[in-house]
């Protein structure tokens, strides 16, 4: 089914579907999977789980990649949203043996953090560690001067 | 601001919740969700791998016994962390320990494990009776 679609264009549609080809290539192969685990669930894609906190001077976005190369993430920007991307790949080793149980899922994700205008995007650092990916992002002005609101 | 407006992720917290719900029926031999594991098995070994990002090698034990095996530890966010206020929070914290039943006998003194990336994998090699012996068949 893969072969079907160019590569760019699913690129581009890549996730945040569930429908992804990663599940429909499984689900067609061997249709009594959906049989196997209640609803299909168990085994389809799912996007990174993402921690964000702030300090006075920088919003730091915490992203669950585990068993991913640093080369295979994509960090972007555009309108406002931080945009997590990438391919988790299945090692090539594992897949060629016998017997598998399988509950980790594999394939395209993307993730967009909305951090609007309260961060400068171009002094954006990352690292990639023990499988969590640190985006830092220094706050703009604008963000820092908040004025606090008293309430008497 | 638009915070909570991430369908993915609602969908996401959603699908969760089912497989808790459901993962005592549809005949999964893990005791519980988190963390995540595959389980490969060839015919020397059975290799189980575990997703446990932003944990390491001292803050996760692995046990083995009655071929049960356990894998448990704490989640914990980093102190630079706990200073800092949350705007959006997913990644779950505590203690956690799933057990997996193991269904070949393991040579218990050669287990072994790694940690890469957040993912720890430990190789159990099976007992030398628990191997795949070809049997050969005389010819008359």
């Amino acid at each position: 089914m893969k072969s079907l679609i160019p590569w760019k264009n699913k690129q581009e549609n890549a996730a945040p579907s569930v429908w992804s080809d990663d599940w429909f290539d499984r689900t067609w192969e061997n249709p009594f999977s959906l049989l196997a685990a209640p609803f299909g669930i168990a085994g389809m894609p799912r996007v990174p789980s993402v921690d964000v906190s702030e300090d006075d001077r920088n919003v730091t976005v915490r992203a669950e990649l585990p068993g991913m190369n640093q080369k295979e993430i994509d960090l972007s920007w555009q309108s406002g949203m931080l945009r997590i991307r990438g391919e988790k790949k299945h090692e090539r080793e594992e897949k060629r043996k016998g017997n598998t149980y399988n509950e980790c899922s594999y394939g395209y994700f993307s993730r967009d953090i909305p951090l609007g205008d309260r961060v400068d995007w171009s002094g954006a650092t990352a690292k990639y560690k023990h499988g969590v990916l640190t985006v830092t992002l220094p706050k703009t002005e604008t963000a820092r001067n908040r004025i606090e609101i008293k309430v008497n | 601001m638009y915070w909570n407006t991430d369908i993915w992720n609602e969908m996401n917290r959603l699908r969760r919740e089912m497989d808790g719900l459901f993962s005592q029926y549809n005949g999964s031999p893990a005791s519980t969700t988190y963390p995540l594991v595959n389980v490969y098995e060839s015919a020397d070994e059975l290799r189980v791998t575990a997703e446990l990002p932003g944990m390491t090698r001292d803050s996760v034990s692995i046990t083995f016994s009655d071929g049960v095996l356990g894998i448990s530890g704490k989640r914990e966010q980093p102190e630079q962390v706990k200073k800092m206020a949350a705007l959006r929070r997913e990644r779950s914290e505590g203690a956690f320990e799933k057990t997996l039943r193991i269904p070949s006998k393991i040579n218990t003194s050669a287990i072994s494990a790694s940690f890469t990336n957040g993912i720890i994998t430990v190789t159990l090699p099976k007992a030398e009776e628990a191997k795949p012996k070809t049997i050969t068949i005389d010819a008359q």
